[in-house]
């Protein structure tokens, strides 16, 4: 026993020694190790051949960037189309190239509570009223997140007074009872979340035309992806989710008439609207839609993202979100269609971004992947740093049974909040009191082809000693409001 | 070994118990962050809500048909106006002690209710921790008196039951 005892202590006592040295020798000769090693690494990368050297990768990526070579070494690995989560990493020109003009000199800023209340579809016999004009986009349970991420957009979302679109995803009313039914149906081509009562109980009905990151394109996904949410989406152990490209029985504009006022009826007057992704052919589909009698059209615009979609279409399809935009509310405002709702969503990512949105004419701007990541706050150390975050909140992810959906929900109302605070911040500086006054003449752009498109003015252009009068004017017609507006008002 | 497993479709399966509760959401509301405009909004709504309720239970109460009825409501009257004035200091603390009602935002009808939403909404909604500490008191006062008025004078008074929720 005792020598046992003293064979243990032995062995531990050795390895503590060797351990010890260990460390004395790494510290005497890392640094000279590490100098070694680097200096024989620059020697080869400035000395070999190019055709040898590591550093024509370098030369390769500054063409491309990284991303193409990883891309297309996926598409070496497996043969299969990829699917890039979030969508496209381009850059289009965006709300970045716009400012706004401060209230000091002429008109001074306001103070007080500013009212961020917004009105979609105020045609409708039970318009929704938003308490903030940020509502969460489409982000579908089963097809895309799990059912804890999705309550908790539910609940975040509800917390401030906005809404969720459950995206193409499967909708359980149990779950939508409980945040008093702040959800958009979307109304997708898929064979699920159909259910009456779900229309009875829903705030608006989206029609899914399409998606800046899909396009119009279909979707199947594996029995494997689905997990639990397979029955929730009626589909049998080994049935695969099927999204089709067609509406089945919707061949022309006087079936997708009819869909509309069916979907109005059953859903007792909620607004029912349409949500695509804008081509350069956005004036004809708009044209379309206003003949069906829609409540509100969503406009999801290139810079979109997805769980994962094919980068071809994500970065070589459809208009920039404010191309979109600016180009609808042009066609909105020449067709006197202004009681209906914009909603645009793309590449939205700062309360700044959002409150150009509402000054170009948008009525609501919906978010995605902010959402996405302001729900996974205080939560990503249990993914990173091997495993993107993602892994939490997809179905396809390997952690989503660590997410909590209550500090999600929490996080997200948190998010929403501070957005929310800081665009009425915004309002205030404008020297305006509701979000229903901004207008385009609070605006600038630092690029002449932007102004022109936002139909702005342009930075560099002196204001003419007419123009300054009438914007005067303006400013001076836009004083504080008589009462509590109900939608927006557009000239 | 089975060469072929027989064909089964799910069927639909009841809804699962929710990931969050209505109460959950309810507490997320309540404890977000409130700006300074909108803790002086609160704070000049929740005069106005005082102000109203005392003069909608002034003239039931000042003529009520005991005599403890008469004498209880002249106490929670002189009380409640402290608190008003208690809630004016407050403003007034913070840098603007008569803030104008925003246009867009009217009143709504002074409610029992109403006034404990706000003082909650409050507590749990403001970093201040003197305005809280005021406030907290100010609510277990409110309290207090309020179950005076759901308890004698609901049972010992004719009054409609709207004045006392």
């Amino acid at each position: 026993m005792t020598t046992g005892t003293e064979l243990i202590l032995a062995a531990f006592a050795g390895s503590m020694l060797s351990l010890a040295s260990t460390g004395v020798l790494a510290t005497v000769f890392l640094r000279r190790i590490f100098n070694l090693v680097a200096d024989r690494l620059l020697n080869t990368l400035l000395s070999d051949p190019y055709r040898h050297n590591l550093l024509e990768f370098i030369a390769a990526t500054r063409r491309t960037g990284p991303l193409p070579l990883i891309e297309n070494s996926l598409r070496a690995a497996t043969g299969e189309v990829i699917k890039r989560p979030m969508g496209s990493p381009k850059t289009y020109p965006h709300f970045d190239f716009i400012g706004f003009t401060p209230a000091q000199v002429t008109r001074a800023a306001t103070s007080g509570v500013v009212d961020l209340s917004a009105v979609i579809g105020p045609r409708a016999s039970r318009p929704l009223h938003l308490s903030i004009p940020i509502l969460i986009g489409g982000m579908g349970y089963g097809i895309g997140i799990t059912r804890e991420v999705w309550a908790a957009l539910l609940g975040g979302a509800a917390a401030v007074g906005t809404v969720v679109n459950s995206g193409e995803g499967a909708v359980l009313l149990s779950d939508v009872e409980e945040a008093e039914g702040r959800f958009i149906l979307q109304w997708s081509r898929a064979h699920w979340a159909k259910e009456p009562e779900l229309l009875r109980r829903c705030c608006a009905v989206e029609i899914h035309f399409g998606q800046g990151a899909s396009a119009g394109l279909g979707i199947h996904i594996p029995p494997e992806e689905l997990k639990e949410a397979r029955a929730h989406l009626r589909l049998g152990p080994r049935q695969w989710a099927r999204i089709g490209e067609q509406f089945p029985g919707l061949r022309n504009t006087a079936d997708l008439r009819r869909l509309v006022t069916h979907l109005r009826d059953l859903s007792a007057g909620a607004p029912v609207g349409a949500k695509i992704a804008p081509g350069d052919d956005i004036e004809r589909c708009l044209e379309t839609l206003l003949e069906c009698g829609v409540d509100f059209i969503t406009l999801d615009g290139s810079q979109a993202g997805t769980k994962g979609s094919e980068p071809l279409v994500e970065d070589d399809f459809g208009l920039p979100t404010f191309f979109a935009l600016c180009r609808a509310r042009h066609y909105l405002e020449k067709t006197g269609a202004g009681g209906v709702s914009l909603i645009v969503s793309g590449g939205l990512a700062t309360p700044g971004h959002y409150l150009k949105a509402l000054a170009l004419g948008a009525d609501a701007v919906a978010v995605g992947t902010p959402a996405l990541y302001a729900v996974c706050h205080g939560q990503l150390a249990k993914t990173l740093p091997f495993e993107p975050p993602t892994e939490l909140v997809l179905m396809t992810g390997r952690r989503t049974a660590h997410f909590d959906p209550v500090e999600g929900a929490h996080s997200l109302a948190r998010y929403l909040k501070s957005c929310a605070d800081e665009m009425a911040l915004g309002v205030r500086a404008l020297g305006k009191r509701t979000i229903a006054e901004l207008g385009r003449e609070d605006l600038f752009a630092l690029d002449p082809e932007i102004a022109r498109t936002a139909g702005v003015r342009y930075a560099g252009h002196p204001l003419e000693p007419a123009e300054n009068e009438r914007r005067s004017v303006k400013h001076r017609r836009s004083g504080p409001p008589t009462g509590m507006r109900t939608g927006r008002k557009r000239s | 070994m089975k060469l072929c497993r027989r064909r089964t479709r799910t069927p639909p399966v009841p809804d699962s118990r929710p990931p969050l509760r209505s109460s959950q959401i309810e507490a997320i509301r309540r404890s977000l962050p409130l700006t300074p405009e909108e803790t002086l909004y609160a704070l000049a709504l929740a005069q106005h809500t005082i102000d109203g309720l005392i003069r909608r239970l002034d003239p039931p109460l000042r003529r009520g048909r005991h005599g403890e009825t008469q004498l209880g409501w002249k106490r929670m009257k002189q009380r409640l106006e402290i608190h008003r004035r208690r809630l004016q200091r407050q403003m007034g603390r913070m840098g603007e002690p008569a803030v104008q009602q925003p246009a867009g935002f009217p009143f709504p009808a002074p409610t029992w209710g109403g006034l404990f939403t706000l003082y909650e909404r409050l507590i749990e909604g403001t970093k201040d921790i003197r305005l809280r500490a005021v406030l907290l008191e100010i609510w277990g006062e409110t309290a207090i008196e309020h179950g005076w008025l759901t308890s004698w004078v609901a049972q010992n008074e004719t009054i409609d039951p709207a004045l006392l929720e």
